[in-house]
């Protein structure tokens, strides 16, 4: 063995990237405000992309929030009796909504309350920071031609931060999507290499996020997402003061769970989170990671305009 | 997130699919599923899993917000990415070198550890000639440890590194003969260089 053999093996057997953490940063490629840095976490650390719903009740933020269903129920017993139930309800639901017309030129406005926890001192002492709540609205143009405005504001302080987003992205009313289930699940697991259905759940909350999804197509990505297996059912998941259950996936390592809230009765989509279950330093186990209630989708004329 | 894959797009060259990106966004998603892994895997190798994850976005963002002023004579893009990580590394100096400190001192890789998949925040106990390789890499000026793991980790040409790097052939020739006289001077035992 010479030197540049010794180099070529130094940590050549390191694991591959955890595919989640791909698609996270697939989506902020095509997605990122023009000009702006994130937190160095924000996004590379913390596990999952996903965002979620708080625990029990309103917009608070209680520290390190335990969360009151945790553990995946073995013999679940809310009004469907399974997760894939619970998806097959909310797709059914999607059908009935009317498809909202837009023109190019428009913009995709998107609301949400957003919560993501943080991690400081990461090289001496790791220590876990509670999420943070900055309620977003985003505009987006319709067909992806004009530049979109991010306004966020951090729920606690009421501090407003204005920015302005790319121009010359893609729509963010999405007409090129499967409607058919079948197609759909294709969809969601193409490009893994593998475990695809740790990508393929992943990819339905990037797909959702913080763009408009016609009926049809919202309605094939749960039909879609019923067909994943290793899913589970959490009965109470309550999202920013709504009553919601919560579709589960543990991920690969079975120590991080993302949520997908549904409104209890309606079965409307109300958004995500992403829960520690496992031992995983810094974080106490059972905390809510992230957490995104999705508020309003609307389509406006200009960027800043709020419906 | 933006579905870009759906447009059916035909087994086509990096510099094509760049060049078609620039009012078809969605094409540029090709070139991520193409080469993050490779991106990743590289970052991961010199600053560790974790910080990987964030660099790689970030290597991505840059080139996705450059692709219209991508040089369409290079049908591979390979070395421009590498050429972005490497240039985002220097950011991370201190992260790295601290690692391969680490690595050198107690024989336990901090590289391995990555918070979203792992419980376990450094393992691995490494053998004694790699234990001296870290304490080399620690060492090693930035220019050097460029050339160095995109040749011997990246397997990219000398031309390609130099293209990377924005430095001349001869360049990338003489750092890396400097830094493969630093390892072999640590590491007595090593057979001498097969090429050069």
């Amino acid at each position: 063995m010479n030197d540049l053999d010794l180099m070529e093996r130094f940590r050549a057997d390191l694991p591959p990237a955890d595919p989640a953490a791909l698609s996270r940063a697939r989506a902020r490629m095509f997605h990122a405000p023009a000009a702006r840095h994130r937190p160095r976490w924000a996004w590379g650390l913390v596990p999952v992309g996903a965002l979620a719903a708080v625990v029990a009740g309103g917009l608070i933020s209680r520290p390190a929030a335990v969360e009151p269903g945790a553990p995946p129920p073995t013999g679940a017993t809310a009004v469907a009796a399974d997760a894939a139930g619970v998806l097959r309800l909310a797709a059914a639901e999607a059908r009935t909504e009317p498809v909202l017309p837009a023109k190019p030129g428009q913009f995709v406005y998107v609301e949400t309350i957003d919560a993501t926890d943080t991690v400081d001192n990461l090289e001496g002492n790791p220590t876990w920071v509670p999420p943070e709540e900055v309620k977003r609205q985003i505009w987006l143009a319709v067909d992806g031609v004009k530049a979109g405005l991010l306004r966020e504001t951090v729920v606690r302080t009421g501090k407003v931060s204005v920015m302005p987003l790319d121009a010359h992205t893609v729509p963010a009313y999405v007409t090129n999507l499967p409607t058919d289930p079948a197609a759909m699940r294709e969809w969601l697991s193409q490009g893994a290499e593998n475990d695809a259905d740790t990508v393929a759940w992943a990819k339905i909350g990037d797909t959702l996020r913080e763009q408009y999804l016609p009926p049809a197509a919202q309605a094939a990505i749960f039909e879609a997402a019923a067909t994943i297996p290793g899913t589970s059912l959490v009965p109470q998941a309550d999202l920013a003061g709504r009553r919601g259950v919560a579709v589960s996936r543990l991920s690969p390592s079975g120590d991080v769970r993302f949520d997908y809230i549904f409104d209890a009765e309606t079965y409307d989509f109300l958004g995500e989170r992403v829960v520690v279950v496992g031992e995983l330093k810094p974080y106490p186990k059972g905390v809510v990671s992230r957490w995104t209630a999705q508020l309003k989708v609307a389509v406006v004329d200009r960027a800043g305009q709020v419906p | 997130m933006r579905p870009p894959s759906v447009i059916p797009i035909e087994v086509a060259d990096d510099h094509l699919l760049i060049q078609r990106s620039a009012g078809e966004p969605e094409a540029f998603g090709e070139i991520f599923d193409r080469h993050a892994a490779a991106i990743h895997r590289y970052l991961a190798r010199r600053v560790g899993r974790t910080l990987a994850d964030d660099l790689t976005a970030e290597t991505f963002l840059i080139a996705f917000r450059g692709r219209e002023k991508y040089d369409i004579s290079h049908v591979d893009c390979r070395p421009w990415l590498y050429g972005i990580a490497a240039n985002l590394l220097r950011g991370h100096r201190r992260a790295e070198i601290r690692q391969y400190r680490a690595l050198a001192r107690t024989g336990v890789d901090p590289a391995y550890a990555s918070a979203s998949d792992d419980r376990v925040l450094a393992r691995v106990d490494a053998a004694g000639e790699v234990r001296a390789l870290a304490g080399v890499l620690a060492r090693l000026p930035a220019g050097e440890r460029d050339v160095l793991t995109l040749v011997s980790q990246a397997q990219l040409s000398y031309p390609e590194v130099a293209r990377a790097l924005g430095i001349p052939v001869g360049t990338v020739r003489s750092r890396l003969h400097s830094a493969r006289k630093r390892i072999r001077q640590a590491l007595p035992d090593l057979e001498g260089p097969h090429d050069e």
